[in-house]
């Protein structure tokens, strides 16, 4: 499968595109980690968030590809394998305590409104997750989950998001994160 | 509790990045004097990372159901087949080191084509020739093992491969067939249809016969004759310019003697009477009479 198919199925929102493209460059991206000290489950966690950055700018029609899919993505997880390298240097040489203080109230505050997500119905889940990570259109969300139209999902879009804002309130109070 | 909610598009888009400089500008100095309204962001803030991070597990929980290849690069297809044809090499290469036959072993096949002309190829299914030590053994046990008698056209003995079959012309010696288990009783020789070559009875029996008597007569009657009598052979002329050679060459018909003078060849016949010298005409014969002369 060429290229321009590729991305163009992925700006499309097609998952089954991603699949075939993970699978196609999985031995190159993970060996390519693997040989820069990486283990085999590091290699994967990073060519796997590279293939999501990938899919969110391509699906979000921020990318402009100017050289080979594989090239950029084999780009994109060098960089997060750095990152990831230099995150370790870090929490091995500087102040672990604080950051574990700052790590665990995040975490806490994330585990909720990942609960709270999990409340809601699929739809709303897709709907949200569709418009605020993947930046897709209304359009497009309408046509990949089967609305009539942009309207009906602008509208579901905001029942949702109104719902999960007051679930996440509602928690948060219970945890004293607000006043 | 704080239940108040402030939602608007303008927060969406600024939590996207989405909203023009001068735009995010305003926004950011209100939410300086709001503080209900920065509160809020924050919040805002932490749902869109939530999301962000369950859409990512999602999309991780999908890529991990797929089947990868996690084998090493040397197990992979293009590997394997290279592996495969490179073990067939080398177990053809070893096949062929080790069964191969040596130089010793190599047999002979000799096929005459109806030109004449000797075709050769080795076959492993024809004769066995034997180590030159073993005939030399043999040989020496029973005098002659096989006769083969030469032909003017000649043998080749071809080392080349088996099967391969070629037109020589450069004569060679065939090597005779002979068995391991041979013995001197075996050795039956049938000369009843041997026949000496001409050239080898030429070859046998020529000799420069320094025992025939020569005399110079010089006699202006005979200019160029000969007369042989008593046993004594006399030139009548002048021979005195250039060198002259008798030949003898001895045949199943007695001896035949040939005068060798001035680069011709003349007969003698062993006469009385005076007979004039003429030179033999016949090309062949001149040409082996030169060939004796000068190898004496």
């Amino acid at each position: 499968m060429k290229d321009s198919v590729i991305l163009e199925r992925i700006s499309r929102g097609d998952e089954k595109a991603l699949d075939e493209l993970y699978r196609k460059y999985y031995r190159m991206m993970t060996q390519a980690i693997i040989k820069n000290s990486g283990t085999e489950q590091e290699a994967k966690d990073i060519y796997q968030d590279a293939l999501i950055v990938f899919w969110q700018k391509a699906v979000s029609q921020q990318l402009v590809l100017t050289s080979k899919i594989s090239t950029y993505i084999y780009s994109i997880c060098l960089n997060l394998w750095r990152k990831e390298l230099d995150r370790k240097s870090r929490l091995s040489h500087e102040e672990k305590d604080s950051i574990e203080y700052i790590d665990n109230e995040s975490q806490e505050r994330s585990k909720i409104i990942h609960q709270c997500i999990q409340q809601l119905g699929d739809t709303c889940q897709k709907i949200l997750m569709f418009y605020y990570f993947d930046d897709m259109s209304l359009q497009d969300i309408s046509q990949k989950l089967g609305f009539a139209n942009a309207e009906t999902v602008k509208t579901k879009k905001y029942k949702c998001k109104k719902r999960l804002d007051n679930l996440v309130k509602t928690n948060y109070s219970a945890s004293d994160f607000l006043d | 509790m704080n239940q108040r909610f402030i939602y608007s598009d303008k927060a969406d888009l600024y939590l996207k990045g989405k909203l023009s400089g001068n735009e995010r500008i305003d926004f950011e100095e209100k939410m300086q004097k709001d503080p209900l309204l920065q509160s809020e962001i924050k919040l805002q803030r932490d749902v869109y990372h939530a999301l962000g991070e369950a859409r990512k597990a999602g999309l991780k929980a999908r890529l991990n159901q797929i089947p990868v290849d996690q084998s090493p690069w040397f197990a992979g297809a293009p590997f394997k087949i290279a592996a495969v044809v490179s073990a067939f090499v080398a177990t053809s290469v070893v096949m062929y080191v080790t069964f191969t036959p040596s130089e010793e072993d190599v047999v002979y096949q000799v096929n005459l084509d109806e030109q004449g002309q000797q075709i050769y190829a080795e076959s492993s299914a024809k004769i066995n020739a034997p180590k030159p030590s073993t005939i030399a053994a043999i040989a020496e046990k029973s005098e002659m093992a096989v006769v083969q008698e030469p032909d003017e056209s000649t043998f080749t003995a071809s080392n080349d491969p088996v099967a391969q079959t070629e037109v020589r012309k450069i004569p060679t010696i065939q090597r005779p067939n002979v068995t391991a288990d041979f013995s001197e009783n075996d050795v039956q020789l049938d000369y009843s249809d041997f026949e000496v070559p001409q050239k080898q009875a030429l070859q046998g029996s020529a000799s420069m016969d320094s025992e025939v008597a020569i005399e110079k007569v010089v006699d202006k009657a005979y200019p160029f004759h000969y007369q042989f009598y008593n046993g004594k052979l006399f030139l009548h002329g002048d021979f005195q310019d250039a060198p002259y050679k008798i030949i003898a060459l001895n045949t199943e018909n007695g001896r035949t003697l040939f005068l060798e003078y001035a680069g011709y060849y003349y007969r003698i016949e062993e006469q009385e009477a005076i007979s004039p010298l003429t030179s033999i005409t016949d090309t062949s014969l001149v040409k082996e009479l030169r060939r004796l002369s000068t190898a004496q």
